[in-house]
Parts: structure tokens; C-alpha cells; sequence
């Protein structure tokens, strides 16, 4: 039997979702001939929103041939080597989620029980001063890694990008790339009463739009997946505490800096993302114990930063549809998966589905095998991303404050657990399928969260400390000389990716 | 002129302004109580011209010969710290731009770093020079510090000169000489006697009967130059031609809200230009117009109506022609200051024309008065002059703009041979062919040419010798350096409070 194959996708949706989908679409499968329609909704984007990524992103964009540094003028973006996370527990200081790896492995040991033997026996020095990118982001400095960097340890970057310009850049180019694209208000889904699949959308203009596969890029309204296909939320409240979110902006940091912060609050977690031409503030908070203005006032204290008054309230809804893929509707972005903004997952999530969707594209429509798979994989993922994110959350030390003291006697779900049961033991990070984060991350999350291995590797004990001490000095002096070299962020974007010159 | 067998012992000043106690502060520095007798004649009744004033960083070397403690000389003088000039406006209503003190970037490979800047720019890179100058990108914060002298970094140094109050820098000298045994003498000069046959001047007669003599004499007396022109007609050589600025309109403010600015700021006016010197208790303004093309009660209420606080005294009008004596050096007399010559204070180059002249005065200092040293004198001061000259001339001379009949007459002005000639050169090579005598070297005449508007067609070959991406490498480690540099760096306003307030005065 000839199969038939899907010969145009529908996309409807608005702002990254969308385009990222028809670029991806149109880049991987142009050459076969497959037609990309949108139907593009209004955005939903403020002036002042701002994606923050997880450094796959970089490949990705390579992918779909988008040039970085052109991206990073066009959206005022700027680099960001790992995160910040402060206030998570009263006494303790802020701690750096590097975007790479720490320290230098001796022969098979891992470098976590080299320096937890050292820490065992007195040594000050914390986990994160052995990243590259943690240094570097300290001093303001920033670095493409390059072979020498990465002999010593794995280094990567994510970007801040100003959501509105980024976005009209990714259709302009998926325009260009052959997309054709219609607006409309709004959309209503047509069924095909035999087969429960979509078989075209009506449009405000009162046209409808046919096509094999839609993708839903609608945002949390579902409107494909879960309105027209009747795909249920599993929600992740229990584990969320937050349920509303206020989005404002502020002047540009100066120096800006190369990293995200993160700041554990009483009623929920305020975010800062640093842009060329200003800073994005995300404040995730839980209604019950703020409302929207007091919020707003928490977040300007907190940041210490002038807000513009521009903030914009939303409500804030975690948890996944429980497939994403039903019928012939695929949904990608806030349409399967809603995220807390906590890790900056929302289109590294994008990302993922779509790598996958690629490898799994349909051969027909309605394929049953491609879509059990995608489901399969895309449920892994989206958990094992939010996993991460209850680490934050659960393993926070703020007691005495109801909604943390709420997020840490909530139970994780099980993958999570094991994990902690098995890095309390000794540092032993059991890693699952399907996971975005690496091991150094979750290292870093649970050692900066305050969570202390009762052991480590045997192993390490053969090494004698007159060995193990000057390895440590070594490797701390090497990261010094390399960062006192790199040049700052600000000189570095301003040679390559300065928002008003080249 | 003959030479006269007579050994200089007696050195009488006449006049107190900031350009007489700074000769007898450092000439009692220099040559001691031993030798020589310093008389310093100035009258309460006359006082002084001194504004605000603002400086230029050669002012640390003399501070450093008179072993001065810099911070007590500050807080004595109410000063603050000076980075460079913000000239606004003058390159066209809107437009602003810096000159600092100190360097842009490293110079490499033998070249000078502006045309490296040059290549990156010309390639659509951040036109932005500023930001390779620590002074500059200082300034622009408010932010100031000293590099320690133990500092070895490769961040770069930060250059700086003061912005006093001169009447009080006039007193903080007058102490410092008289400790060192310079007789100050109260009284007007009332007559001036002369040797009959070489015409030197041998005593002067006060209003209280007192006679002072001297073997030597520093004419500080002012525009007048009451020996070296009253009484020894050296003529006046005039620069109005290029420099037609013949008034000045001068009043104090209030210190108004907000950090103190570590510049000066110099704003193009319809018909010349307004100064802004920040003290530490007060601001120095002023309008340096041309009479010509404004009158004096209209440039003193627009003076008024642009001020950012509120005026401590009624503005007074000064009244100068921009030149020079024909002979800084006549005969027993050596004028400085205001009585050897006026050049307008754009570049805040008065103070230093008076150091410079101290200093050559002291290099040649003859036994015997001859005319040998007397013309080398004059020719050396006559190149400072003129130096300075060009230099101003080019602000004027360097615009967009013809808003108004001054602004018209100063861009289509015929100007100096020698001005022509460097402005030439910076067009072809990017470089302002600067010789190592000059005050303003390079980096100088880079700001205010390009500043002004004047861009070169070209830049050294040897910066094309290098990778676009090695070219950036080294761009973006010189940024990195000026940018670590200002984040070592305090306030200006703290830094101020930390070492040398005035409120915190010992006396």
C-alpha cells in the first residue's frame, strides 16, 4: 500500500510556538515538498516579555539555520551562563547553577567525590567555584567555549531574548522559507465525524483552512488539543505552589550581567532576566497570599530595581496535557505543557517537541505508531524537566514561611525521590530517560539547595589528601587565569552582538 | 640688549591672583631663603579675576614639586575631581561629546589604537570610541578613583586634574609661600622706576610710601600688565581674527541637586560658549561670548536663565582680547598669567600657562639677566601659545552648525597656516601629526577633531594586518579592561566624602 503522505500542516497558534514550529517544519521538510500554513491569533506578548532559554537552543537555532549573533541584535539578547538562585533558605548564600560541568574527573572517579572527600575534611571551597561559567559569570565576563575550555569541563550558554522581536523575526524568516500565513481572531475547529480527527478551521474572516496535521500553538487554551480533540490537564499544582504571575521591566542592569537570577520570596519566586536595553522581571506568586498590586510592589522591593509601569497579571496553570498528540493535532508549546517559569523551561520545551515531532513525523495523518511514541517520549520529558523543578522547591529551607514550608512537605514524585534518597547516600545521581538536565545540574540544585551526601565513593579514600589538595589548587588556579582572560559581556556583545551596531 | 652684570637675588612679584602665589610658592619651594629674597606685592583693594577653575592633569606635577598633600589641597580649595570636558553642542545643537584625559584604548603593533577603533567602525561596529577610555566611561557613571601607585594591572590608569575655587587656591598658596619666607607686601604700585639706559626696572612705589626693589620682576598684575606693557610697551599680539570671544560673564551658583560631576562642561551658545565647573560647595558658570554678536546685558540674562541652581552673586563681566605679549620676557620682567597673555579657558589651559611658564622660568633660570635666555623663553612660551591657539581655534572652526551669524562666522573663517596643515594630515592619515613638545597630544586633538565632526578618510594600513576576529579579540579585551577599571571605582560624590571634603577642614 502507498502510504499517504501528510502533504500540508496547519499551524494554529501565536508568538514562539508558532513560529518556531513553522521554521522547524519548513527546514526539515520543505525540501519534500510540505506546504506550512498558519493561522496566526493575536499575540499575547507584552513589549517587555522576555524568553529565557536552556542552551540547547543554540544547536537548535543552528538548525534551523537562524545566525546567533543576528538573533542576539535583533532581540536585544543577552548571554546567560547559568542562573543565580538566592533566598532559598534564610541564612544560606545565593548559589550558581552553572550551565556546564564542574571540575575535572581523576581517571574514572567523578569530580562531586573528589570534592566531597575534600569537603568532608575541611576544605571551604564550594562546588560551584570549579565551574567555569560560574567564575566567569561572577566577574562579569563571558566566553564561547572552545577546545581548551571544554578539555577541563563541559561549558554551554543559554540567551535572554526580548520575546515580541524575536518572534517577528522567526516569521519573517519562516515567511521567507515558503510559510503562508493567514490571521484571525479566533478559530474553531471542524471535525471529521468518522474518524474524530480535525479536518479544517474556520477562521474569523468566516475561510476555513484544510491540511492533514494541525499543530496547536494556542498557548494554555488547548484550543486543538485540548478544546476540538477533548484532551484532559494533568495538573502539577500539588507540587506548584504558584498560580498567578506578573511580568514587568526595568532600565538595563550595567554591568549587564551574564546569568539569570532567581529569589525566593514569601509568597513565590521572583526572576530576572538581564537584556541589552532592559531587564525582564517574572514574579510567579500564589494569589491566595498576594494580590496582583501587592504583588507588584514585592517585586520591585525585592529587585531593587525601578519598575516601568507596564506590569501585565496572567494566571498561572502547571501541569501537562496528558497526551500531546491526539488524532491528527499535535500540540507544541503552553498548548501541552505549561511550565512554572522557574529553570526558563518554556522553549526549551518548545524545542524538544519539536526535535521530536521531526524524528517522528507522521507518514499519514492519522498514524497510530509515530503518536503513541511522541506521547511516550514527550510525557518523559515534560516530567523529568518539571522534576528538576520541584528540586527548587522542595529542597527550598525557608521555615516558616506557609508556602515553603507547604512546597517542602509535599512529596516528590518518585523519580525525584530517588534521586535525593540516592544523592543523600553519597552522591550517586541515578539519571532517567528523556532528561534535559545533566548531572552536573542536578548536583548543583541539590548541593546549593543545602542537601548534604552522607558519604562518598570508597573509592576516593585511596587518594591521599598531599595528591587530592594540590589537584584542587590546580584546577581553581587554572579557572582564575582562564576568566581573568575572557572578555566582559558587555565588550563581547558590543564586538558581536550590540543591539544598535553590528 | 646688553647684558647686565647683575646677579638676580631680589625677586619681587607684583600681583596676588592665582598666577602670583603660585610663582612665589614654588620659586620659595625651589630656591630656598638662602640665596634669594621672594617679595610678593598685591592689594586688597584690586582682587582678583578668579572664577572657578578647572585644570589640567600637568597641575599634579606641580602640586608634586611643591610636595603638596593632595588631599589637604582639595578640601582647601573646595575642590573636586576633573576627568575631561563635556562639550555639548558643538559639533551641532543635540550633539555631545567627551575629551578626556588619558588615552583610548592600546596602542598596537606600532600603531596608534584610534585606527584600529577606526576599522571596526568603518565595518559597522559600535562607533562608540568612548567606551576604550576609562576617564570617559568614568565620567559618564559620576564615578571617580586614584589608581594606587602599587597598582600593576593592565587595567587603565585613571587620569585626572582638579576643579578649584581659585581665590581659595590663591590662599592655600599664600600660606605655603609665606611659611616659606615670601614677604607679601600690602599696598598699590603707584610708580615704577627704570634705569635710565637700559629701561630695567629697578623699584616700585606703593601708596603707603613703602619702595621695594628687585633685580627681578614677575609681572601677575593681570590684563593690564602693569610692568611689561604700562611700563615697557612689549606690544600685544591679537588672535581675535580666530578667537573673536572678547567677553566673559561670570557667576557662582549654588552646589544644585544630584552628584557632583567629576568634568567640566562647556555648552556651545549662540554667540560662544558657557562653562560649568562643579566645586565642592558651589558651581562656577559663565559666558565666554564675542561682543560682536551679542551684548553684554543680553549674554548675562541668558546666562541667567540657563543655570541649573540658583545664583550666589550678580554675574560680572570680564573683558579680554585673546593673544599674547609680544615679549613674555622683557628686559628684568617675566609676565605670566592674564599679563602675558589671554587665551579663552575652553581647555582650562590658564592655570597651566602659568605653570609652564614657572617651570621653563626655573629650567633657564640665568644668574645674570641676558637676553640669550630671554628669547629662548619667548619663543618656547610663544609655541605653548600658539599650540593652544590651534587647538581652540579647531572647536570653533570644526562645526555643523550656522544657526546663528557667530556660528557662521567661525566655521567660514580663514584659519592658521599650521591649523591647515594638521587638519590635512588628520583627514589623509587618522593622525593629528603631534610632536612630542605639544601639550595636546593625540588622543586630544582625536576627540575634538572627530568630536567636532571632522572624520578621517582613512586609517593606518597596518590595522587591516589582522583577522576581523582577532581584531575584535583584541577590541573586546581593551573594553573589558576599561570596564573592570570602573567597577573598582567609588562614587565621585563618596570618593570626595572619603578623602578630601571640605567640610571636614582641619582648621
Amino acid at each position: 500500500m502507498t502510504p499517504q503522505f501528510v502533504n500540508k500542516v496547519v499551524i494554529a497558534g501565536r508568538d514562539a510556538a508558532c513560529w518556531l514550529t513553522a521554521n522547524a517544519l519548513l527546514q526539515a521538510f520543505g525540501p519534500t515538498g510540505l506546504a506550512v500554513e498558519v493561522v496566526e491569533l493575536p499575540s499575547r506578548l507584552s513589549p517587555h516579555d522576555v524568553y529565557a532559554t536552556l542552551p540547547a537552543l543554540e544547536a537548535f537555532h543552528s538548525m534551523l539555520g537562524l545566525n546567533e549573533y543576528e538573533i542576539m541584535k535583533t532581540a536585544s539578547g543577552a548571554y546567560s551562563l547559568g542562573q543565580s538562585f538566592a533566598n532559598f533558605s534564610p541564612s544560606g548564600p545565593a548559589f550558581f547553577h552553572p550551565y556546564g560541568a564542574h571540575g575535572k574527573a581523576l581517571d574514572r572517579l567523578p569530580f562531586i567525590q573528589l570534592w566531597l572527600r575534600a569537603h568532608h575534611s575541611g576544605m571551604k571551597v564550594d562546588f560551584e567555584d570549579f565551574s567555569f561559567n560560574a567564575a566567569a559569570a561572577k566577574l562579569g565576563r563571558f566566553f564561547i567555549p572552545n577546545d581548551q575550555t571544554d578539555m577541563f569541563a563541559r561549558s554551554d550558554y543559554a540567551y535572554h531574548l526580548k520575546a515580541a522581536p524575536y518572534v517577528q523575526s522567526l516569521k519573517s524568516t519562516a515567511l521567507r522559507r515558503g510559510a503562508s500565513v493567514r490571521t484571525s481572531r479566533h478559530i474553531e475547529a471542524i471535525r471529521n465525524d468518522q474518524t474524530g480527527e480535525i479536518a479544517a478551521l474556520n477562521l474569523s474572516d468566516g475561510s476555513q483552512v484544510s491540511g492533514d496535521l494541525f499543530i496547536d500553538a494556542t498557548g494554555p487554551d488547548s484550543l486543538l488539543l485540548g478544546g476540538a480533540q477533548n484532551v484532559g490537564v494533568e495538573s502539577w499544582r500539588t507540587w506548584f505552589g504558584c498560580n498567578r504571575i506578573i511580568t514587568a521591566s526595568a532600565a538595563a542592569l550595567r554591568p549587564l550581567p551574564p546569568y539569570s537570577q532567581v529569589r525566593a520570596l514569601k509568597s513565590g519566586c521572583l526572576h530576572i532576566a538581564p537584556l541589552q536595553d532592559m531587564t525582564g522581571l517574572t514574579f510567579a506568586f500564589d494569589s491566595t497570599l498576594a494580590s496582583d498590586d501587592e504583588a507588584l510592589n514585592i517585586a520591585a522591593m525585592a529587585s531593587q530595581l525601578r519598575l516601568r509601569a507596564d506590569a501585565v497579571a496572567d494566571t498561572l496553570e502547571p501541569g501537562r496535557r496528558s497526551v500531546a498528540w491526539a488524532g491528527n493535532v499535535v500540540a507544541i508549546g503552553e498548548s501541552a505543557a505549561n511550565f512554572d517559569p522557574i529553570d526558563s523551561l518554556g522553549l526549551h520545551a518548545i524545542h524538544q517537541s519539536l526535535v521530536h515531532l521531526i524524528g517522528l513525523f507522521p507518514v499519514n495523518g492519522s498514524e497510530g505508531t509515530e503518536r503513541d511514541e511522541y506521547n511516550r517520549i514527550m510525557a518523559s520529558h515534560f516530567e523529568r524537566l518539571r522534576d528538576f523543578q520541584i528540586s527548587h522547591f522542595k529542597l527550598n529551607q525557608k521555615v516558616g514561611d506557609a508556602f515553603w514550608d507547604a512546597a517542602r512537605t509535599e512529596p516528590p514524585p518518585s523519580h525525584l525521590a530517588h534521586k535525593i534518597e540516592m544523592f543523600k547516600a553519597r552522591a550517586l545521581m541515578p539519571m532517567y530517560d528523556d532528561e534535559t538536565f545533566e548531572i552536573d545540574s542536578w548536583l548543583s540544585s541539590f548541593l546549593g539547595h543545602g542537601l548534604t551526601p552522607e558519604a562518598y565513593d570508597p573509592l576516593v579514600e585511596m587518594l591521599p589528601d598531599d595528591q587530592l589538595i594540590p589537584l584542587f589548587q590546580r584546577m581553581l588556579g587554572y579557572i582564575k587565569d582562564q576568566v581573568q582572560d575572557m572578555t566582559s559581556h558587555d565588550a563581547y556583545l558590543e564586538l558581536h552582538a550590540s543591539k544598535n551596531y553590528a | 640688549m646688553p647684558d647686565i652684570p647683575s646677579p638676580i637675588r631680589n625677586i619681587t612679584i607684583v600681583g596676588g591672583g592665582a598666577a602670583g602665589w603660585m610663582s612665589a610658592a614654588v620659586l620659595s619651594k625651589v630656591l630656598g631663603k638662602t640665596n634669594h629674597k621672594i617679595t610678593l606685592i598685591e592689594s586688597e583693594e584690586i582682587g582678583t579675576v578668579g572664577v572657578g577653575e578647572a585644570t589640567i592633569p600637568m597641575i599634579l606635577m606641580f602640586n608634586s614639586v611643591l610636595g603638596l598633600d593632595e588631599d589637604e589641597f582639595i578640601r582647601e580649595t573646595h575642590a573636586t575631581f576633573k576627568l575631561g570636558i563635556h562639550f555639548v553642542d558643538w559639533k551641532a545643537v543635540g550633539q555631545s561629546y567627551f575629551h578626556p584625559f588619558g588615552t583610548f584604548g592600546v596602542d598596537m603593533d606600532g600603531i596608534n589604537f584610534m585606527h584600529f577603533w577606526q576599522r571596526m567602525a568603518r565595518s559597522g561596529g559600535n562607533p562608540d570610541y568612548g567606551r576604550y577610555n576609562a576617564e570617559t566611561m568614568a565620567a559618564r557613571d559620576n564615578r571617580f578613583g586614584r589608581t594606587p601607585k602599587t597598582d600593576l594591572s593592565t587595567m587603565p590608569k585613571i587620569n585626572y586634574a582638579f576643579q578649584f575655587d581659585a581665590n581659595l587656591y590663591a590662599a592655600f598658596l599664600r600660606r605655603y609661600a609665606e611659611a616659606r619666607g615670601v614677604i607679601r607686601q600690602e599696598g598699590k604700585i603707584v610708580k615704577i622706576n627704570q634705569q635710565p639706559e637700559t629701561g630695567f626696572v629697578t623699584s616700585l612705589e606703593l601708596d603707603n610710601g613703602k619702595g621695594i626693589d628687585g633685580d627681578f620682576f614677575l609681572d601677575c598684575s593681570g590684563f593690564r600688565g602693569l610692568l611689561i606693557e604700562e611700563t615697557l610697551k612689549s606690544g600685544y599680539h591679537d588672535w581675535s581674527e580666530w578667537l573673536p570671544c572678547n567677553r566673559a560673564a561670570a557667576v557662582p551658583t549654588e552646589k544644585p541637586e544630584g552628584p557632583i560631576t567629576p568634568y567640566t562642561r562647556s555648552t556651545a551658545r549662540e554667540a560662544g560658549w558657557q562653562w560649568r565647573i562643579p566645586l565642592q560647595h558651589r558651581t562656577g558658570n559663565g559666558y565666554v561670548f564675542c561682543n560682536e554678536f551679542i551684548s553684554e546685558d543680553e549674554a548675562v540674562s541668558k546666562l541667567l536663565t540657563r543655570l541649573d541652581a540658583r545664583p550666589l552673586k550678580d554675574p560680572k563681566v570680564l573683558r579680554f582680547v585673546t593673544g599674547h605679549r609680544r615679549k613674555m620676557w622683557n628686559k628684568n620682567v617675566v609676565a605670566l598669567g592674564l599679563a602675558s597673555g589671554f587665551l579663552e579657558p575652553l581647555e582650562s589651559t590658564s592655570i597651566h600657562l602659568v605653570q609652564i611658564g614657572l617651570a621653563k622660568l626655573l629650567g633657564y633660570l640665568p644668574r645674570f639677566i641676558n637676553s640669550y635666555v630671554a628669547e629662548q623663553y619667548n619663543r618656547e612660551m610663544l609655541a605653548e601659545y600658539e599650540n593652544v591657539k590651534d587647538f581652540l581655534i579647531a572647536h570653533y572652526h570644526i562645526t555643523q552648525r550656522e544657526d546663528t551669524p557667530f556660528w557662521r562666522h567661525c566655521k567660514y573663517m580663514g584659519i592658521p597656516e599650521s591649523l591647515r596643515a594638521r587638519l590635512n594630515i588628520f583627514t589623509e592619515t587618522g593622525q593629528a601629526a603631534v610632536q612630542q613638545t605639544e601639550l595636546f597630544k593625540e588622543p586630544s586633538w582625536f576627540a575634538i577633531l572627530i568630536g567636532q565632526g571632522l572624520l578621517p578618510a582613512t586609517y593606518h594600513p597596518v590595522a587591516d594586518t589582522i583577522t576581523e576576529s582577532e581584531l575584535k579579540q583584541r577590541l573586546s579585551q581593551i573594553r573589558t579592561g576599561v570596564q573592570d577599571r570602573i567597577m573598582t571605582l567609588p562614587s565621585h560624590d563618596a570618593f570626595i566624602a572619603q578623602h578630601c571634603s571640605a567640610m571636614t577642614r582641619t582648621n
